[in-house]
């Protein structure tokens, strides 16, 4: 919402800055965003009397015009078709004077006459969209004074973030009430709401209205207006039927009469223009002018379009078509609230007006609505149709339905003023149902028991009346407060304790530590363990990566991840559209990216959610289950030191995952299976492996397949892991800290093994014999694998370096010696392995 | 010569030889050769000492008496020419050519967290030191839960197509009760239902909104909290979210709470905290403080950042979440994390935190 301090300083009365106004209205929520200022840099323009006006001898599209500057007469040469006759008062930027778009002012020659100056539009001067001819002022404004000054140019505009809570703020005049609070001043608008003309017939209200006279009890006295006959042949009330009270309980309507459609006085362009408004006719300008001044919408039909006479608020019919006013044709919904006259729907209530009804230039004879229409019913309409406008706006946040007679006095007095329209004296006031303000109760002592700060009783009443509430006794020497229909958020104590806190400030409430909060102990070590996974992967050379959790399905096909998914109803694209089932699709889109741009070292990790379709078990269930994994992706080269270079493998990664999962106190195996190269399809089937952890599968590891790897660009032999995080959480849980045993006394004893075993051996399987030999085998690890020769083809040679130790005495040489026979000869029973020499 | 003469003759020989060869081995190999040559299994003393066992008798234990002495002078020799030989490589090493330091280093590197969930951890700790415990939720989430239990009114815009997500049901329907959630407020919902009073929770997570450009992004994060207790007043919001900042961003930094508008609070506030880029508390009104000020692109010259939306909670979220008992009150606040993240960092463009970039992620 922009917001003219000039207008909100009429209104209130309060001469204070735009930006004391700007911080007091931040710190009671009207959070203003910005402040854009007006007429500046216009200093060397002053009003001017043309005196003389001539053809330019040789140019036929310029005039030679002398004016008069309140000093002296000066030349200049003017381009503009519309230079007044002499005594007009236009614009002149006087030599030197550079405005503010930059163009500087200096005496010229122009085709043989030298111009001092030059006569200015609005654009030229930034200080409206009229660029088609020079400012011609109306009115007798003193010549030679300073038009910034004359004319009331200077203004600083405040862009206020205006909270969905606050539709009140959404006019001048409600927000110069927030001001009159927030300064303490009393606040008391002196808006004229008399018109300076007025028909002078007295219609009855129509049959089935109420009327309403057009003078309000209380207008000021000793007003003098102008009647004016009614116009032949046009009525002078229109009646009203309401359909559906629920979503429109009352609407009010004003006949005018010979409303002229000209364009608008300067003073209203320009405050137009300032709030970011393009003038159109002085009609369309004035209904423009309430809405920011009052804040409510209203809307202003040709009468002479509405057929039968009458006008109907009702729901549309499914299919009805009605073109806006931004010309497209709408179909409507039965859901659709509208404006009809007999011969269908004429507007699209509170949202948009009909093109065929509305206000054009040869409109003599208006009817002004103002009405209150329920805030769901324009959201729905304006939603499904995509209209969002000034009025939609309003009327979704609850427009106050108690202004409605204000609202059409002031419009009235407006089009009067500008269009020498005359209304009506008798409104049509049809009201379907009564909105009654909410009343809340509550003990003052509230206020200072919820906001934890000292609140006066008489500040709280002070501050709720300024605010419109009315504070009565209520039950148990309580408060009976009735909230103003211009607030509907005000339903609650709760609601009255803000005010309270937002008028005094938030800054006033003290600041302290709750006593009794917990010591914060998590239930579960789920968020640490998670946490030193995270740790660990980082450990292990990776870098975290977070992806996108809605992926295309093809993504998925490419990656061979499940495509048993949860989709969404409307994704902002294909390319997410459904919930991944891995992780792999958002690394590998990660790898190629990096394979692209030439750095093909990839170390990624994502520890993060899966989403897969489940049964919906119990209340409050979600057919939805979301799993954490744990995936890991390396590729390009192992990081060796210069001159080395080699790819990454099943046993980087396999390293990579060791590494992680030792953050948690676990061990890994990795072994294979049938069930594999189903489990894992985007795997290299001879080369990946299930990782086991206690026993227990927790998820897959190895090099890409090869379809894999090519369809996503990349080179080398990437290797994915994607490990079930919640089981590894709860492995670590049930495995708790690890327990120590007394280091040994006694000194080991090494002895290495090569052995020649069938190709399809696994390392694991030999250690495992050799573990099985001997009570005295502490320790095996492989440390060589050879193939070729003198090795036979189909074979490999395993060498072992294997540690022995007695805890309980020293190993003598002998009984290494018999030891390590026995576990040869275990080997040699078990593979019919050999010894290599 | 009589035969004890010519063993004694023999050993000074071998010795004589040995102190020699190892005089003029020029390294240690040549020097360990050189004494296996004399000491080793066939070596010329070895083999004199084995001859012993041809004297006499009588003679054996004179003659092995001087074959000792000759073995431990042989050995001694060796010993402090092996010590000579290892002070001349030292030497040698010491006045070498230096290596070429410039060349890169030989380590594994460690891996790096990313920036949203670098600060996600921080941020937890800070509300966790406070006694908040960390818990999580779904993010496919019942409209309910996202919306309604939470104060929104029906139709209201985030219940929209237009800005929340929603999920189609398994078997391929839509029936507007799956969204992804918006906010990761929800945790309230689930954490009142499931907890009885004191609660004092925060989480973390990924939520979602129908927006895609520089500074929006359709996945996004965020950190959400609450407190409920009898007697929680709008002071202890102040209080506990006035420790957070401090612990979090630094005792100096000053914060403002000022009125704002969230459907499940109220009343309802934002924090803003002094900017901690251009750090206007630094020498506060100096010229050079003022020139920083006015000149930050990342508080916009106002001295102050957003962090956090908060407020009382509202009475319509304790009644859809069962709670009943009028003497509990509380307070909640959100806060978002990715923007947080991208002030740390200097990062421009929202897309760069989910592209996962290497070329990014090395940087970090």
């Amino acid at each position: 919402m922009k917001a003219s301090t000039n207008w909100l300083s009429e209104l209130s009365g309060i001469e204070a800055s735009p930006s004391e106004m700007a911080e007091r209205l931040t710190r009671a929520g009207l959070e203003v965003e910005g402040t854009q200022r007006f007429g500046e840099g216009l200093d060397g323009v002053v009003i001017a009397e043309v005196r003389e006006k001539k053809p330019h001898p040789k140019k036929d599209k310029l005039t030679l015009v002398r004016v008069f500057d309140g000093k002296s007469e000066v030349d200049v040469v003017c381009g503009a078709p519309n230079v007044p006759a002499p005594g007009g008062r236009v614009a002149l930027v006087t030599v030197g004077t550079t405005l503010p778009d930059g163009m500087a002012i200096a005496s010229r020659d122009v085709a043989g006459v030298t111009s001092h100056g030059m006569l200015a539009s609005e654009k030229e001067l930034g200080i409206g969209h009229d660029g088609d001819g020079i400012l011609v002022m109306e009115g007798m404004p003193r010549v030679g004074a300073a038009i910034t000054s004359a004319l009331s140019l200077r203004d600083t505009v405040l862009e206020i973030n205006v909270t969905p809570n606050r539709p009140d703020a959404l006019g001048h005049l409600g927000i110069a009430r927030e001001l009159a609070v927030l300064f303490g001043v009393p606040f008391a608008p002196r808006l004229r709401d008399v018109p300076s003309r007025m028909l002078s017939e007295l219609p009855p209200p129509p049959p089935g209205n109420e009327g309403m006279p057009l003078l309000a009890a209380n207008g000021s006295p000793g007003e003098t207006i102008s009647m004016v006959a009614p116009a032949a042949g046009i009525p002078l009330t229109l009646p009203i039927e309401i359909h559906d009270a629920q979503r429109c309980p009352r609407y009010l309507g004003l006949v005018l009469h010979r409303a002229r459609t000209r364009p608008s006085p300067f003073w209203m362009r320009h405050r137009l223009f300032v709030l970011g408004q393009r003038s159109i006719d002085a009609v369309v300008d004035a209904t423009n002018w309430l809405l920011l001044e009052t804040g409510h919408p209203t809307h202003a039909f040709d009468i002479a379009k509405l057929r039968g006479g009458r006008v109907i608020v009702r729901l549309a019919k499914d299919g009805e078509i009605l073109r806006t006013l931004d010309g497209v044709d709408r179909k409507l919904t039965s859901d659709d609230l509208v404006i009809a006259d007999l011969g269908g729907p004429i507007a699209l209530a509170g949202v948009m007006g009909g093109a065929d009804s509305g206000v054009s230039e040869s409109t003599e004879h208006i009817l002004l609505e103002a009405a209150w229409f329920d805030p769901r019913s324009v959201r729905r309409t304006s939603r499904r149709h995509g209209l969002h406008t000034e009025a939609s706006h309003r009327f979704e946040r609850g427009a106050d339905p108690s202004a409605l007679p204000f609202v059409t006095r002031r419009g009235a007095t407006l089009l009067a003023q500008v269009t020498d329209a005359a209304p009506s004296p008798c409104i049509v006031d049809a009201q379907a149902r009564k909105i009654a303000p909410a009343s809340i109760a509550v003990r003052p002592a509230f206020f200072a028991d919820f906001l934890g700060d000292e609140v006066p009783e008489n500040e709280a009443r002070r501050i709720l009346e300024a605010l419109g509430c009315a504070v009565s006794p209520g039950e148990h020497d309580g408060w009976r407060v009735t909230a103003p229909l211009h607030r509907p958020d005000l339903t609650r104590p709760e609601d009255l304790a803000e005010e309270i806190a937002r008028v005094r400030g938030y800054d006033r409430i003290p600041s302290e530590l709750f006593a009794r909060l917990p010591d914060g102990r998590p239930r579960s070590k789920r968020a640490p363990l998670l946490r030193a996974l995270r740790r660990g992967a980082m450990a292990a050379g990776l870098y975290e990566a977070v992806s996108f959790t809605f992926v295309a399905p093809g993504d998925l096909e490419k990656a061979r991840a499940s495509r048993d998914v949860i989709t969404l109803a409307n994704p902002l694209s294909e390319e997410r559209s459904v919930m991944r089932t891995s992780l792999l699709p958002g690394l590998l889109a990660a790898a190629s990216r990096s394979e692209r741009h030439q750095s093909p070292r990839v170390r990624l990790f994502e520890l993060a959610r899966i989403y897969e379709p489940a049964e919906a078990e119990g209340a409050n269930a979600v057919p939805v289950r979301e799993k954490t994994r744990l995936a890991i992706l390396l590729a390009g080269p192992r990081d060796q030191w210069i001159g080395e270079r080699d790819a990454v493998d099943f046993f980087d990664g396999k390293g990579a995952l060791e590494h992680a999962l030792r953050t948690l106190g676990l061990a890994l195996a990795t072994t294979r299976d049938e069930a594999l190269a189903k489990d894992a399809p985007a795997l290299h089937p001879r080369a990946s492996a299930r990782v086991v952890v206690d026993g227990v599968a927790v998820g897959v590891l190895g090099e890409l397949h090869p379809d894999v790897q090519e369809a996503h660009g990349l080179s080398g032999r990437p290797v994915y892991a994607e490990l079930d995080a919640d089981l590894l959480v709860r492995l670590a849980e049930a495995r708790g800290p690890s327990a120590v045993s007394e280091l040994p006394k006694f000194p080991r004893m090494q002895r290495d093994l090569a052995v020649v075993v069938e190709e399809s051996v696994a390392a694991a399987e030999v250690e495992g014999v050799v573990r099985g030999a001997s009570a005295l085998v502490e320790d095996v690890a492989v440390f060589d694998v050879y193939r070729g020769k003198p090795i036979a083809e189909g074979q490999k040679s395993l060498a072992f370096r294997i540690a022995y130790r007695d805890r309980d005495a020293t190993l003598t040489d002998a009984r290494v010696e018999s030891t390590h026979a026995a576990v040869v000869a275990a080997t040699e029973a078990r593979f019919g392995a050999r010894l290599r020499a | 010569m009589s035969d004890t003469a010519q063993f004694r003759q023999r050993l000074l020989e071998i010795q004589t030889h040995a102190v020699g060869s190892f005089a003029s081995a020029r390294d240690e190999n040549e020097l360990r050769a050189a004494y296996a040559a004399v000491s080793g299994s066939s070596g010329t003393l070895t083999s004199q000492l084995k001859s012993l066992a041809t004297l006499p008798a009588s003679e054996r234990k004179e003659h092995g008496r001087a074959a000792n002495e000759a073995k431990a002078h042989v050995t001694a020799a060796f010993e402090a020419r092996l010590r000579e030989i290892a002070a001349a490589a030292r030497e040698a090493d010491l006045a070498g050519p230096p290596i070429d330091v410039s060349l890169p280093g030989r380590a594994t590197r460690p891996g790096r967290p990313h920036p949203i969930t670098a600060t996600i951890e921080e941020l937890l700790d800070g509300f966790a030191s406070l006694g908040f415990e960390i818990a999580e939720s779904r993010e496919i989430e019942l409209t309910d839960f996202n919306f309604a239990r939470l104060g929104f009114p029906p139709d209201h815009p985030a219940t929209d197509m237009q800005d929340s997500f929603f999920v189609k049901r398994p078997d391929g329907s839509v029936d507007d009760t799956l969204v992804l959630r918006t906010h990761s407020t929800s945790i309230q919902v689930h954490e009142m239902l499931r907890r009885k009073p004191p609660m004092a929770v925060v989480t973390a997570g990924t939520v979602y909104r129908r927006d895609d450009d520089a500074t929006h992004s359709p996945m996004f994060h965020q950190i959400d909290g609450f407190l409920v207790d009898r007697g929680v007043t709008f002071a202890h919001l102040k209080g506990v979210l006035t420790a957070f900042v401090h612990r979090t961003f630094g005792a100096e930094v000053p914060v403002r709470f000022r009125p704002s508008y969230f459907p499940f609070v109220e009343p309802g506030g934002e924090l803003d905290i002094g900017c901690t880029f251009c750090r206007p508390w630094v020498d506060a009104g100096s010229p050079a403080q003022r020139e920083r000020t006015a000149t930050c692109r990342t508080c916009k010259a106002t001295g102050y950042i957003e962090v956090l939306g908060c407020g009382m909670i509202h009475p319509v979220v304790f009644e859809r979440c069962g709670i009943t008992d009028p003497s509990l009150t509380g307070f909640a606040w959100g806060m978002g994390i990715d923007r947080i993240a991208m002030l740390r960092h200097g990062i421009r463009d929202i897309r760069m935190l989910y592209e996962n970039d290497m070329r990014f992620l090395n940087q970090l």
